[in-house]
């Protein structure tokens, strides 16, 4: 067992990015439902949809125009986080939202949001967990 | 922070020497962290007070180094303000949003924006005036 740093982390999507990323994150959420009722000792819940939302963060990229992920990807496309090799997530998704951002002492930044696209039957089907 | 960051400012400050440069209007004393004992002023002092480096995520080396350079001019007491502060404004137009071409191929890019121009102060035995720049080198290999 050993810990992972992220020197190795990585992020990639069908075409290009657009921009030069240096961290990403990635968020599961799971719907659920309140069905507590009379005679219950404690609450009780049913438990709902998964969804997988995430960010990534960096800068912008001389060659390579900060738009192309956002009006390029016009249907899902398979993402790969990688937080180190052999310890990836890939999923099809969406890119849903990018900002660009400009200052004049220096820093030009891109990020982007993404969310997962898949009609997978299965959390299995949809999302493959390599952690080796 | 690289040699080659120090080496490429060197280079922008000593490339032109005609009237009315900074080189010329310091007398070609341009000198890194302190200039030797016994140097007549005028003088040039210039230093790296501050430094970071951002890496990014990609199949090839990727990152950049943000760093404050600080400028320190050195004018005899008996000379003109004005004379000192047209040497602050040389450096001003040389380094001012410039870009430099890098002394080595390992660096993609080196710009230059001022952060503070400084004013002029006494300091005993001399004219003083500190001035920052920020750089900016994006090296990838």
């Amino acid at each position: 067992m050993a810990g992972i740093s992220g020197v190795n982390g990585n992020i990639a999507i069908s075409g290009a990015i657009g921009g030069i990323i240096k961290s990403w994150t990635a968020n599961f959420t799971r719907a659920s439902t309140d069905i507590t009722g009379f005679g219950n000792a404690t609450r009780n819940r049913a438990i709902g949809i998964i969804d997988l939302t995430g960010s990534m963060t960096g800068s912008l990229d001389a060659s390579t125009s900060p738009t192309v992920a956002f009006t390029g990807n016009t249907a899902a496309a398979a993402i790969t986080l990688t937080a180190e090799g052999g310890n990836t997530l890939v999923f099809n998704a969406i890119i849903d939202a990018i900002t660009v951002g400009v200052a004049v002492d220096g820093e030009a930044t891109f990020s982007a949001n993404f969310g997962i696209a898949s009609t997978a039957t299965a959390f299995t089907s949809a999302v493959t967990v390599t952690w080796t | 922070m690289s040699q080659v960051i120090l080496t490429t400012i060197y280079n922008k400050l000593v490339a032109v020497t005609t009237a009315g440069t900074v080189y010329d209007l310091v007398g070609g004393k341009i000198y890194q962290l302190e200039g030797p004992q016994g140097t007549v002023m005028p003088l040039l002092v210039y230093a790296i007070s501050n430094e970071d480096t951002t890496t990014f995520m990609s199949s090839a080396t990727q990152s950049m180094h943000t760093l404050d350079c600080a400028f320190t001019f050195y004018f005899k007491p008996d000379s003109s303000v004005v004379t000192a502060m047209a040497a602050e404004a040389a450096l001003f137009l040389l380094l001012h949003k410039a870009s430099m071409t890098p002394s080595d191929v390992s660096y993609s890019t080196i710009e230059s924006i001022c952060t503070s121009r400084g004013v002029p102060t006494i300091n005993v035995d001399s004219i003083v005036i500190d001035t920052t720049y920020r750089i900016f080198a994006t090296k990838q290999s």
